[in-house]
């Protein structure tokens, strides 16, 4: 028995190439992604885009193109993100991470991703069988949907919709009903506690994650992710760029604490606290369901902070030796590892304390936030 | 010419399915799949709001409707014991069911004939968030703030009436 890197054999390996029904269901499921994120932004692109001719406004060019930017850009990058952040968090941790596979283990995640495409896909006898099947798809379309509206450049975004970060929060509220699914679907206690503890934490944190919002919307005077990124160009005494974290710094830090309660992850993993639930809503799955529900807390990770870099970071603005597409994506980094670094060296708290939290510190925080912004902007413009 | 059939198509698609998810939040023996249907539902109907170019309140059913209140719903049902399938599948109860919708579809047939149903498209200036926000807060304060005060009054009545349970 011939051995390779990161302890596959090449018996194994050989496997790899036979089956295609994983090959058939990822393509399938690749395709249900470009075409519900390409039918949203063509749907809500006509109404943005009346009545112009260019090319890049063509409702079905834009929509299209913006629907397979982001596909790759998420799909890749969510595979990826996940060998960025074992190899990030082992060096904060001093230890290596992995090596194994490929240079600097750079073909881990692809290991990876072979290795649970190759999983048998279990239904439990005592499960609700089509629940079950569709609660991954239903959790993660929304997450998805959501790029349709995030400005990569002033060019490149899906849909030029009026209605921008509110169509991106309405789609983003769908998330916890494909997550309640995955816990009652598969019939397992912990499933379903997992579940409703993801539940309750979207329900605690999405109101003061609206809320906080509410500061740069006000300035911009407007919903659109695009004219968002517009309002906060120019720069205080000629340095300090004008992006809304200088001022509204604290609005900054509820929306970053919010998005990251969203997203479930370390601080706030106890929706699939291993020692507690054994992984929560996504116990009882495997295979490529279980990629798919995996997979969601890091699309959820770039929306977050592609969002969190739209509102309060400038978005794709900057200096001009790098392009607006090189800044966005910049930034986008720069937040997702700054998350990284605060989950590997953080713990996770209690769910009694992520309660306390969400409804008697941020909200009443971000109402206040409000507020003032309210009165400052009143007496100002 | 073409746009019109275009919409007629997309209309007729979405009242189907709505159509469909509405019977089977009636019909579905499970009641966490009559939750789902909700669901389905309230995401076709805000898919009939984009059509009338109103993507304000599109965004704002999807996020009150399938967001909140579906997730709330389905909350509950999972706190619950499995109940599996349930209904009366009697022909009793089929009659009366069956006596019901059309009962209220009569009663809906004289409101339908009687209004005056626009023949073409609004025109819009695409500033539909804009007016909604400006006309909210000039013309329609008072209605808007009664309005804020009455779902501040349940919300406080809620607390109360769960806080009293604790107690006793």
């Amino acid at each position: 028995m011939t051995r390779v890197h990161g302890g596959l054999y090449a018996e194994d390996m050989e496997q790899l190439y036979h089956g295609p029904v994983p090959y058939v269901i990822l393509a399938a499921g690749a395709v249900i992604f470009v075409a519900a994120t390409a039918a949203v932004g063509i749907a809500l692109s006509f109404i943005g885009s009346l009545g112009s001719t260019s090319f890049w406004n063509n409702p079905w060019v834009r929509g299209i193109v913006g629907a397979v930017l982001w596909a790759v850009v998420v799909g890749g990058g969510g595979l990826y993100l996940t060998l960025v952040e074992r190899k990030f968090m082992a060096r904060v941790q001093v230890r290596y991470g992995p090596n194994r596979w490929g240079p600097y283990g750079l073909l881990q995640p692809i290991a990876d991703a072979l290795k649970l495409m190759r999983k048998e896909d279990i239904i439990p006898d005592a499960a609700d069988s089509l629940v079950m099947r569709l609660a991954p798809i239903i959790a993660f379309a929304p997450s998805f949907m959501l790029f349709a509206a995030v400005p990569w450049t002033a060019e490149y975004v899906a849909s030029k919709m009026d209605i921008g970060v509110l169509y991106i929060i309405a789609v983003t509220s769908l998330t916890p009903i494909g997550v309640l699914m995955a816990g009652w679907g598969p019939n397992n206690k912990y499933n379903l506690l997992g579940a409703m503890r993801f539940a309750a934490q979207e329900l605690a944190y999405e109101v003061p994650l609206i809320l906080a919002m509410i500061g740069p919307i006000a300035v911009a005077q407007s919903l659109n992710g695009v004219a968002i990124v517009e309002a906060q160009s120019g720069y205080w005494f000629g340095v300090i760029p004008r992006w809304n974290i200088f001022p509204q710094f604290f609005g900054a830090i509820i929306f970053f604490v919010a998005f990251m309660a969203e997203t479930g992850r370390i601080p706030f993993d106890i929706p699939d606290a291993e020692g507690e639930v054994v992984h929560g809503f996504s116990a009882e799955y495997s295979g490529m369901k279980f990629v798919m529900l995996l997979l969601l807390e890091y699309v959820h990770l770039i929306a977050g902070a592609a969002l969190f870099v739209v509102v309060y970071m400038g978005g794709y603005l900057g200096p001009a030796p790098l392009s607006q597409f090189a800044w966005f994506t910049l930034k986008l980094l720069f937040v997702i590892l700054v998350m990284m670094l605060i989950r590997a060296v953080w713990f996770r708290v209690r769910i009694d304390q992520i309660m306390d939290l969400g409804w008697k510190i941020l909200l009443p925080a971000a109402l206040i936030n409000v507020g003032v912004i309210g009165v400052v902007l009143a007496l100002t413009v | 010419m073409k746009e019109v059939a275009a919409d007629l198509i997309v209309f007729f698609i979405l009242a189907l399915v709505s159509i469909f998810a509405a019977v089977m939040v009636m019909e579905a023996e499970d009641i966490f799949h009559a939750a789902l249907f909700l669901a389905l539902l309230f995401t076709v109907i805000s898919g009939v709001y984009i059509l009338l170019l109103a993507e304000f309140i599109a965004a704002i059913q999807l996020l009150v409707y399938g967001g909140a209140i579906v997730v709330l719903i389905l909350f509950a049902i999972v706190l619950t014991n499995r109940a599996g399938k349930v209904g009366d599948q009697s022909l009793k109860n089929l009659l009366m069911r069956t006596a019901a919708i059309i009962g209220f579809t009569a009663l809906l047939v004289q409101p339908i004939l009687k209004t005056p149903w626009p023949q073409r498209m609004i025109e819009t200036t695409g500033l539909n968030t804009y007016a909604v926000g400006y006309s909210l807060f000039t013309d329609y304060v008072i209605p808007f703030e009664v309005v804020s005060l009455a779902l501040l009054s349940a919300l406080i009545g809620a607390v109360y009436l769960s806080k009293r349970e604790v107690e006793a």
